[in-house]
C-alpha cells in the first residue's frame, strides 16, 4: 500500500453482524444490513477522514461462501509456513475474475494488502466446526487479527466460542453494535490499534477526534434547536381575506396555516439533526422516531413535554405581578402547610396548558376594502418548553441511536427525560431567551448563541450520562 | 435630488419587506443611517443659506433676552460655545465689546443711538454664526452620520453572522472536518427473483440416507430418535470434511435423502455446491432446518425463512422443504 494508514477488514461468516459492526464503528447508517445472507457482495470502505486526511479505514466485506474450497486449493500447494502468504496471493491472482470466489476475493484482497483482520462471529449461536476452514484461511494470510463476539440474540455461547477462537486469534473481544457507547467504541478502537505497533498512534489520534466529532455534532444539533425556537416563537403568519370583511373562517384558516408552519419547522429541524448524526440515509423515508402520534399541539404532548402549572408559575411566566422568587416562597409555605395535598392538586389539574390561545389574531387593513389577518408571534408561554422538550427528546434519541439499527423506533414518551435536565435555574435562563425570541426582533447571534450553549449543555449531559 | 435616494426605507426594502425576512436590528440601523444622512444635508443647506445671506445681504446681528443677563455673563457663555474653534479662528469669538454693542432692548432709547453708532461692527457676528453652524450643525451631524454608518456596518456583519449557513461555514472553518462514512454510495441490493419451493408436511416412513450439514453423526442419531426417523445410513457432510470425502458420500447416496441443516447458520454457497452435486445422484432431497439443542431443536421462524428463500432460488424439482415437527405431532 502506498499510504500507510491502518486498514481493518471486518470479515467472517455471512449474516453474523459484520455490516452492523462497521455501521456502528463508522457512525454510518448507509451500510446495507440485512437478514438475507450474502447481501454484502463487495468490500466497502469507511475511512475516518479529518480535513481530507485518512486516519484509518474500516472495510466491510462479504462473508465467506466457499471457505472449504479455498482452503483445499491452498492446501494443495502445501509449502513451508513462511510461503503461505504467497500462496494466498496466488489464489487471489488466479481467481481474480472467477465469480465462484467473488466473495472470498473481495475479502482476501484488502487483507493481503495489509489490512488488520477483525473476525466477527455471532456468539449467541453455538460454535461449529465448519468455521475452522475460514479461520485457517485467515491464518494463512499471516495478517494481524482479532476476533469480535457479537450477540445477535440473547443466548450466550461465548465460552465455547472463546475456546475455539483462542486457537486462532490472540485477542477476542465482545462488541455490541446495537448500543452506542462511547467507551465501548473507544475500547474496541484501542484493541484494534494493538494489532500493529505502528497503528497505535494514528488510532489514538482517531479516538481523540471521535470525541471532538461528537462534540461537533452536539454543538450543531444545539444550534439547530436554538434556531428552531427562535424561528418558531417569532413566526408571524399572514393571510389576506377574500371578502371585504374578516370572518371567523379566515381566523381559523390563518391559525391552521400557522400551526402547520410550526409543525413543518419542527420536522425540518428533526431532519437536519438526523443528518448531523448520519442518520439520514435515503433509504429511510419515514421518520426514525414516530412523533407523528404525538402532535405538536396535542394535550398529550403538552403534558409530556410542557411545564406543569407550578413550574410555569415558578418561572414567573403566568403572572407578571409576582416575581419568580415570590412564588417560590409562596409555594414553599404552602407545601409545608398542606403537605402532599398541594402536590396532588398541582399534579392533577395543572398537567398541561391548553392551546386555546396560541397568539392573538390581528386584523390588518390593507388597501381600501381588503383585509388580512395575522397571527404570531407565539404568545403561549408553555409552547417554547413543549417545542424544546420535543426537540431535546428527539436529538437525544438520535444521538444515542446506533447506526446499526434499521428499525423505526417507537419510543414511549414520558416526562422522565425532561425531569433529568429541566432544573429551576435552567428554566429561568431559558425563559429570558424565550421572551426575546417571542418579541420577534432578535438579532440571533447573541441570544441564539447563549441559547445554543444552554441546549448544548443539556444534550451533552444527557448523552454523557448514559455512559456512566 | 430624487426621492429614491432620500426615502427613509430603500425602495428595495419596501418592495421586499413582505417576503424577505430582514434582521430587525439591521432595519433599525438602516433607518438611523438614512435619517442622519438626510439631517446632514439639511444642515449643509443651512450653512449654505447662511453664507448666501451674508454674501448677498447686509445683515446686522443683535441679541436680546428677557432674563437678567449681563453682557459679561453672556460673553462667558459664548466663549464656552466657541471653544471648539476659538484656537483656530480667534476672530470668530465675539468680543465683550461686540456683545455690549449689539445688546438689543425691546424698550428704551439707547437702542437706536448706540446701535446706529456701532452699526459697522455689528456685522462681525457672522463669523461666529458661521462657525457655530459648521461645527454644531454640520460637523457634529457628520460625526453622527459616521457613527450610524459604523453601526450599520456592524449590524450587517452581525446579521450576516446570524444567517444559518454563514455561521455553519465559520464553524466549519475553525473545526477539523471529520467524516467517517463511505465515499461511494451503496447500490441497493434487491432479490428480484424468487422461485417456488416444494414443502412437504409429513416424513416418509424411511429414508435411504440421513445426512447432517456440519453435524456429527451422534447428533443425527439424536434427531432421528426425536423425530422417529428410520434410517441406517447416516453421514456428516460439509463441516470439517474434505471435499473429497463429501464426493465419496455423494457417490454412495441414492434414493431419498433427509438433510438436516443448522437453521441458525445461513446457507452458504459451499452448501449449495454440495446440494447440487447430491441432486445429480439421488431422487429427492428433503432439507430440514433445525434449531439449537437449547431450543429443543425448534428453529426460529426467521431462519426457516432464510433457508426456504435460498432453496426456492434453486428451483429444483428434487428439492423438498420440511418444517421441523416431531413425528407424533403430524
Ligand atoms: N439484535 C441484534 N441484531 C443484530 C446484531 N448484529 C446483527 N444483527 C442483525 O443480524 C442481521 C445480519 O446482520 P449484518 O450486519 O447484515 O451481517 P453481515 O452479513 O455479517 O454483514 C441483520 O438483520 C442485523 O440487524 C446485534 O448485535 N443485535
Ligand atoms: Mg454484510
Amino acid at each position: 500500500m502506498i499510504d500507510s494508514h491502518p486498514q481493518f477488514a471486518v470479515v467472517g461468516h455471512p449474516n453474523k453482524g459484520k455490516s452492523s459492526i462497521v455501521s456502528a464503528l463508522a457512525l454510518d447508517d448507509s451500510v446495507h444490513i440485512s437478514d438475507v445472507p450474502g447481501t454484502t457482495t463487495k468490500q466497502r470502505s469507511f475511512p475516518l477522514k479529518v480535513d481530507g486526511v485518512i486516519l484509518y479505514e474500516l472495510l466491510d466485506t462479504p462473508g465467506f461462501q466457499r471457505a472449504r474450497r479455498v482452503l483445499a486449493w491452498l492446501q494443495k500447494h502445501e509449502v513451508s509456513a513462511d510461503k503461505r502468504q504467497d500462496i494466498v496471493q496466488k489464489f487471489i491472482n488466479v481467481h481474480q475474475f472467477d465469480p465462484k470466489f467473488n466473495d472470498e476475493i473481495q475479502l482476501l484482497t484488502p487483507v493481503m494488502a495489509g489490512a488488520g483482520i477483525i473476525y466477527v462471529v455471532d456468539a449467541s449461536k453455538p460454535y461449529g466446526e465448519e468455521y475452522e476452514a475460514e479461520m485457517e484461511i485467515l491464518r494463512w494470510t499471516g495478517q494481524p487479527s482479532m476476533a469480535l463476539l457479537n450477540h445477535i440474540e440473547d443466548t450466550d455461547y461465548s465460552v465455547q466460542w472463546k475456546r475455539a477462537l483462542g486457537q486462532y486469534f490472540k485477542m477476542v473481544r465482545t462488541f455490541n453494535p446495537m448500543k452506542t457507547d462511547r467507551l465501548q467504541h473507544i475500547s474496541i478502537l484501542e484493541s484494534m490499534s494493538q494489532l500493529k505497533e505502528e497503528w497505535i498512534a494514528p488510532v489514538k489520534k482517531s479516538i481523540v477526534l471521535f470525541e471532538r466529532y461528537q462534540k461537533q455534532m452536539i454543538h450543531q444539533s444545539a444550534s439547530k434547536i436554538s434556531r428552531l425556537l427562535e424561528e418558531s416563537l417569532g413566526l408571524i403568519e399572514k393571510r389576506s381575506c377574500d371578502s371585504d370583511k374578516v370572518e371567523e373562517k379566515d381566523k381559523e384558516a390563518v391559525e391552521i396555516q400557522y400551526k402547520s408552519h410550526l409543525r413543518l419547522l419542527e420536522k425540518e429541524t428533526q431532519k437536519k439533526i438526523e443528518k448531523i448524526w448520519n442518520h439520514a440515509s435515503v433509504k429511510k423515508e419515514q421518520a426514525l422516531l414516530t412523533f407523528d402520534e404525538l402532535d405538536l399541539f396535542s394535550e398529550e404532548s403538552a403534558a409530556v413535554f410542557g411545564l406543569t402549572r407550578k413550574e410555569l408559575m415558578i418561572t414567573g411566566v403566568t403572572s407578571g405581578a409576582m416575581t419568580g422568587a415570590g412564588i417560590d416562597l409562596v409555594f414553599a409555605g404552602h407545601t409545608l402547610l398542606l403537605g402532599g395535598i398541594i402536590g396532588a392538586v398541582v399534579g392533577g389539574t395543572g398537567a398541561y396548558f391548553g392551546f386555546k390561545e396560541l397568539s392573538e389574531i390581528k386584523v390588518l387593513g390593507q388597501r381600501v376594502g381588503t383585509y388580512s389577518v395575522q397571527i404570531g408571534p407565539m404568545k403561549n408561554k408553555n409552547f417554547p418548553y413543549i417545542l424544546l422538550g420535543r426537540a431535546i427528546f428527539h436529538a437525544y434519541h438520535i444521538a444515542t441511536r446506533s447506526h446499526a439499527i434499521r428499525d423505526i423506533e417507537d419510543l414511549s414518551m414520558d416526562s422522565t427525560l425532561k425531569e433529568q435536565w429541566l432544573t429551576d435555574t435552567l428554566r429561568k435562563s431559558l425563559e429570558s431567551s424565550h421572551k426575546i425570541f417571542r418579541s420577534g426582533d432578535t438579532i440571533g447571534v447573541e441570544v441564539g448563541e447563549s441559547y445554543t450553549l444552554l441546549v448544548e449543555d443539556i444534550l451533552e449531559k444527557l448523552i454523557q450520562r448514559i455512559e456512566e | 435630488m430624487d426621492g429614491k435616494d432620500f426615502a427613509l426605507i430603500p425602495n428595495v426594502l419596501k418592495y421586499d419587506s413582505e417576503t424577505i425576512k430582514l434582521n430587525p436590528l439591521l432595519v433599525n440601523w438602516m433607518l438611523i443611517k438614512r435619517a442622519q444622512f438626510v439631517a446632514l444635508f439639511f444642515s449643509l443647506g443651512l450653512g449654505l443659506a447662511l453664507l448666501l445671506m451674508i454674501a448677498t445681504q447686509d445683515i446686522a446681528f443683535a441679541w436680546s433676552t428677557t432674563l437678567q443677563v449681563s453682557p459679561q455673563g453672556f460673553h462667558s457663555v459664548l466663549v464656552c460655545v466657541s471653544s471648539p474653534w476659538s484656537f483656530y479662528f480667534p476672530s470668530a469669538v465675539p468680543s465683550l465689546e461686540l456683545i455690549e454693542q449689539s445688546h438689543y432692548f425691546r424698550l428704551g432709547d439707547n437702542l437706536s443711538q448706540k446701535m446706529i453708532n456701532d452699526a459697522s461692527s455689528l456685522g462681525a457676528w457672522w463669523k461666529f454664526l458661521l462657525c457655530a453652524t459648521i461645527f454644531y450643525a454640520i460637523f457634529l451631524r457628520f460625526c453622527l452620520y459616521l457613527l450610524s454608518v459604523l453601526g450599520f456596518q456592524l449590524a450587517i456583519t452581525k446579521s450576516i453572522l446570524s444567517m444559518e449557513g454563514v455561521k455553519q461555514i465559520l464553524e466549519d472553518m475553525n473545526e477539523p472536518i471529520i467524516s467517517t462514512h463511505a465515499i461511494e454510495s451503496m447500490d441497493s441490493y434487491e432479490v428480484v427473483h424468487t422461485g417456488e419451493l416444494q414443502i412437504i408436511d409429513a416424513f416418509r416412513d424411511s429414508y435411504n440416507g440421513v445426512q447432517g450439514w456440519a453435524m456429527p453423526v451422534e447428533k443425527l442419531l439424536v434427531l432421528n430418535d426425536i423425530l422417529s426417523i428410520n434410517s441406517q445410513v447416516l453421514y456428516e457432510v460439509g463441516g470439517t470434511n474434505s471435499l473429497k470425502v463429501d464426493s465419496e458420500i455423494i457417490a454412495k447416496s441414492q434414493g431419498e435423502i433427509l438433510l438436516y441443516v443448522k437453521g441458525w447458520e445461513p446457507p452458504t454457497m459451499d452448501f449449495i455446491d454440495y446440494l447440487e452435486e447430491l441432486l445429480i445422484e439421488v431422487d429427492r432431497v428433503t432439507v430440514m432446518p433445525i434449531g439449537t439443542e437449547e431450543n429443543s431443536y425448534i428453529p426460529m421462524p426467521k431462519s426457516i425463512e432464510v433457508w426456504s428463500r435460498k432453496l426456492a432460488l434453486l428451483e429444483h424439482n428434487k428439492v423438498y422443504f420440511k418444517h421441523f415437527t416431531q413425528g407424533s405431532d403430524i
